[in-house]
């Protein structure tokens, strides 16, 4: 790098830093984010999930109802187009059957769904400090609410996904994942209620 | 001299090869890809359960399709709705982004598709002069010139883009469960 090049970079670099919003109120915003959404050890609600695929007409929609537990994962029921059973958790997704069979991803899917389910446990839950290390967070106040966007910090990640955002009131009401190649997820989160312990149905579930 | 020698020998080679945008479906008969007929466009989602010899639990993916004149989007979705892959097929070419180990099988599945899925007519113009195409209301059955069957579906509707399709791959030994997910 030429001297006029490294001072050119040097005054780009203090320019981004004077510009830039100072990091404190991000970092306060995001605690307060996980302080009003992650105040209950179960959360339950409905989905509607819409992925918009680049170059594609038609969109492909699913719709069911999620159980979160804070400390065993997620399970993720889909109904319609098709019942479907998830159980989502830091090791990985276990797909469970109508019979009741579980069967574990496998190979090198699994270690994308494992990291999948990591981002999607800590999204549900506002949890968003461990995501820092991957993402770049901008959080913002839209109203009564607020709005996060996710970048990644990686080009390895980048090359896949674009940014994800979320957005919500006292719980996560809504994500958005905005992958590479143009495919667009909306994730709506409806009927959203907290408890303090899962049914017999769900521990049953959750037990591995 | 050399470079026609060259072309020559290398031509030989590949002769027994199908030409692009071409499957062998058995040793004597080949499905080369075809257009929609004008006017034509396809527009789908499908569930799709696949069975495989080794794989008795079977795959369960979606199949998002999308074709106009003589191009083909086909993208594979897991029930959760995440991208496995994405195949691209542009008069004739086929451009593949998924899991390298699924490549080999997936670049025969714009072949798969349209023999389920085409106008018959299509189908036809497509297939090796010799092959046999039976279409019914039910389904549709493809014999290779020697009577073995190729392919066999029945399908619940007279269109087969709707409703259900019950389709085996006899080549693959493959059984597909192809449903219509509503719009």
């Amino acid at each position: 790098m030429t001297r006029r090049s490294f001072l050119l970079a040097a005054l780009a670099g203090l320019a981004g830093v004077m510009l830039a919003r100072p990091l404190w109120a991000d970092e306060a915003l995001l605690q307060e984010i996980a302080t009003r959404v992650a105040d209950a050890p179960v959360l339950r609600a409905e989905f509607s999930q819409t992925k918009t695929l680049a170059a594609l007409r038609k969109p492909f929609r699913l719709a069911g109802r999620f159980t979160y537990a804070r400390e065993a994962g997620v399970l993720w029921q889909v109904d319609t187009p098709y019942p479907a059973r998830y159980l989502i958790g830091r090791e990985g997704m276990v797909e469970i059957g109508p019979d009741g069979q579980r069967r574990a991803q496998s190979g090198r899917e699994a270690a994308g769904v494992a990291r999948a389910g990591q981002i999607l446990q800590a999204l549900l839950g506002a949890d968003l400090a461990p995501l820092q290390s991957a993402f770049v967070l901008d959080a913002s106040r839209q109203g009564e609410g607020w709005r996060v966007t996710l970048t990644p910090r990686s080009a390895e990640l980048a090359r896949h996904l674009a940014r994800i955002e979320l957005a919500g009131h006292d719980a996560v009401e809504q994500v958005d994942l905005f992958e590479a190649g143009g495919d667009h997820t909306e994730i709506r989160f409806t009927a959203i209620a907290r408890a303090t312990q899962l049914t017999a149905a769900e521990a049953a579930l959750f037990a591995r | 001299m050399k470079a026609a020698l060259a072309a020559a020998l290398l031509l030989g080679a590949c002769a027994s090869l199908p030409p692009p945008g071409c499957t062998a479906l058995s040793t004597t008969t080949r499905y080369c890809l075809q257009p929609l007929p004008a006017g034509h466009t396809v527009a789908v989602n499908q569930l799709v359960d696949m069975q495989f010899p080794g794989r008795p639990a079977g795959e369960r993916l979606v199949f998002a399709i999308d074709a106009t004149d003589a191009r083909m989007q086909i993208v594979g979705l897991n029930p959760l709705g995440q991208t496995v892959f994405r195949l691209g097929v542009n008069h004739g070419q086929t451009q593949w982004d998924g899991p390298p180990a699924a490549e080999a099988l997936a670049r025969q599945l714009p072949a798969l598709v349209q023999l389920m899925l085409w106008p018959a007519d299509s189908v036809r113009q497509g297939l090796s002069r010799d092959a046999a195409l039976r279409v019914a209301p039910d389904g549709r059955r493809l014999h290779d010139r020697d009577g073995t069957l190729l392919l066999d579906t029945r399908q619940s509707d007279p269109d087969p883009r709707l409703g259900q399709v019950d389709a085996v791959f006899t080549p693959l030994d493959a059984r597909w469960r192809v449903t219509r997910l509503a719009d």
